[in-house]
């Protein structure tokens, strides 16, 4: 797929929004990023770099945990007792979003050493944990059952079936969850950071822009790192589900 | 040594589906399972294999209740595992086992003439090959008793007679007890020993017809013919 003319219609309808003043054109915000990439912002002194990173780090922690547990979790789905026995409780958790999380979170974690880390990190954990979870789990409670007749007639226990069949079925299932989760997770950190002071990160730059007197350009060109780096991850994803052939058959 | 079918009765819920079926397989014998669709050829295989429970009856191996590591099974469809290659498709059943590979899996792929495709996943495989995987992946576990259930149905005529005779070569090796479903006439004729015919269903057993022909058999024969007379006789009443 070609994506020039995608981008070259982006950049026409925002020039066009410039021309009635709405907002600054992309040249402008083009040269303010490039400033924020070398020079840093005006306020904190960081660079869009620092910030990005330090956004990124968070994340990375609050969905590496959420995977650690979403990942055995979601494959045990496949024994209906263990699925039984979590996914109601789990299905009246699901549906508050990780925002929601936020005070509650702040609260807890007032004791830590570092609460605010502590409550994003909680935060990016949350918006991670569900999306994976229900990948994953969705493929393990759905592999074949042929192939679990396979492993039987061949004198395979419960472990060997979910070794060699349930969890190498559930193999693209866990990639699309790790995708989704960082996703939201992504989305997530940039949330609660914009509600509590951090002093790093991409949400925080772009309140703090905000907040002295609508820097627009600084604020566009800290969507703009967002929107480049949720792609960045979920392409380089994307491109590891494709190798699977059976989950493009499966979705037909 | 012989392997004992005994009162076998199965029933899904209100589906009567085997009706009291028993049957013997001697040792190194090639028995042939016919029937019409439906009748339950699957159902007593998976039985026989231990994956299905009867509502009655047994399956002994010379007296005794047959054990998982007596059996090879061949499925219906191909069965492959997509994210597995040729050769660890058929390493799985070895894995499974807990049997040492060392070349056994490659060894069996040549057998079955798939050398060189060892590291070609199933979807890269034609519909024949990915049979004689699936056949290998059942020789390779050494079993004592081989089960096929319509290995060949889905391959076009050629093809199928090519690896009727590939078979029986393999077959002719070792001479494992062999139980091969299929609703063939012709190709029942063509590798049994006995072919045990099945009634529809419920199924029962109608009549176990012994083949006394030398292989290689030829079709054109006339007691080739007679015995087909014989079997589809059975069928069509
Ligand atoms: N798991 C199951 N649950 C309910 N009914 C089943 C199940 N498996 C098979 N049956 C029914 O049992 C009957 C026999 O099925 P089976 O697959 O044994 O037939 P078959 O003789 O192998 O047919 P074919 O030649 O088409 O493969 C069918 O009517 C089928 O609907
Ligand atoms: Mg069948």
């Amino acid at each position: 797929m070609n994506k020039l003319p995608s981008f070259f219609l982006f950049i026409l309808i925002w020039y066009l929004f410039s021309f009635f003043q709405i907002i600054p054109p992309p040249h402008t915000v083009a040269i303010t990023f490039a400033t924020l990439f070398i020079h840093g912002d005006p306020v904190l002194g960081r660079t869009i770099l620092e910030h990005s990173i330090s956004s990124l780090l968070r994340v990375l922690a609050g969905a590496g945990i959420a995977f650690l547990i979403s990942i055995p979790l979601g494959i045990s789905m496949w024994y209906p007792r263990v699925y039984s026995l979590f996914h109601p409780a789990l299905e009246i958790l699901r549906p508050i979003p990780p925002l929601a999380w936020i005070p509650l979170s702040y609260i807890f974690f007032a004791s830590f050493p570092r609460p605010t880390l502590f409550a994003q990190i909680f935060i990016v954990f949350i918006g991670s944990f569900f999306p994976s979870f229900v990948a994953i789990s969705d493929y393990a409670r759905n592999t074949p059952y042929e192939y679990v007749e396979l492993a039987k007639v061949f004198g395979a226990d419960k472990m060997k079936i979910l070794r060699h069949i349930v969890i190498p079925y559930s193999l693209p299932g866990i990639i699309t969850g790790v995708r989704v989760g960082l996703g939201v997770g992504w989305m997530s950190i940039i949330a609660a950071e914009m509600i509590a002071t951090s002093g790093l990160g991409l949400g925080y730059f772009i309140m703090v822009m905000y907040e002295v007197g609508g820097r627009v350009p600084e604020i566009i060109s800290g969507m703009a790192m967002i929107g480049l780096i949720g792609y960045a991850m979920n392409a380089i994803l994307l491109k590891v589900e494709e190798r699977f052939p059976w989950c493009l058959q499966s979705e037909m | 040594m012989v392997l004992t079918v005994r009162n076998v009765r199965k029933s899904y819920g209100q589906l009567e589906v085997l009706d009291s079926i028993s049957f013997e397989v001697e040792e190194g014998n090639f028995a042939c399972i016919v029937g019409e669709s439906g009748c339950g050829k699957t159902t007593l295989l998976k039985i026989i294999a231990g994956i299905e429970k009867a509502d009655e009856g047994d399956i002994l191996y010379n007296g005794k209740p047959i054990r998982n590591e007596d059996i090879g099974y061949v499925f219906q469809d191909d069965r492959l595992l997509p994210w597995r290659n040729a050769i660890e498709n058929v390493s799985f059943a070895l894995e499974m086992r807990g049997i040492k590979n060392s070349d056994k899996a490659e060894r069996y792929l040549e057998l079955v003439g798939l050398k060189g495709f060892e590291r070609y996943y199933p979807h890269q495989l034609s519909g024949g090959m990915r049979q004689r995987v699936g056949i290998c992946r059942a020789l390779a576990v050494n079993p004592k008793i081989l089960l096929m259930d319509e290995p060949f149905a889905s391959l076009d005529a050629q093809t199928r007679n090519r690896m009727q005779t590939e078979l029986l070569r393999i077959w002719d090796k070792d001479r494992k007890t062999v139980i091969f479903v299929t609703h063939s006439i012709d190709e029942a004729v063509f590798l049994a020993d006995e072919i045990v015919v099945l009634s529809k269903r419920p199924a029962k057993v109608i009549d176990v017809v012994r083949i006394d022909m030398e292989r290689p058999r030829d079709r054109t024969d006339e007691r080739f013919i007679e015995y087909r007379r014989r079997v589809l006789k059975h069928l069509s009443s």
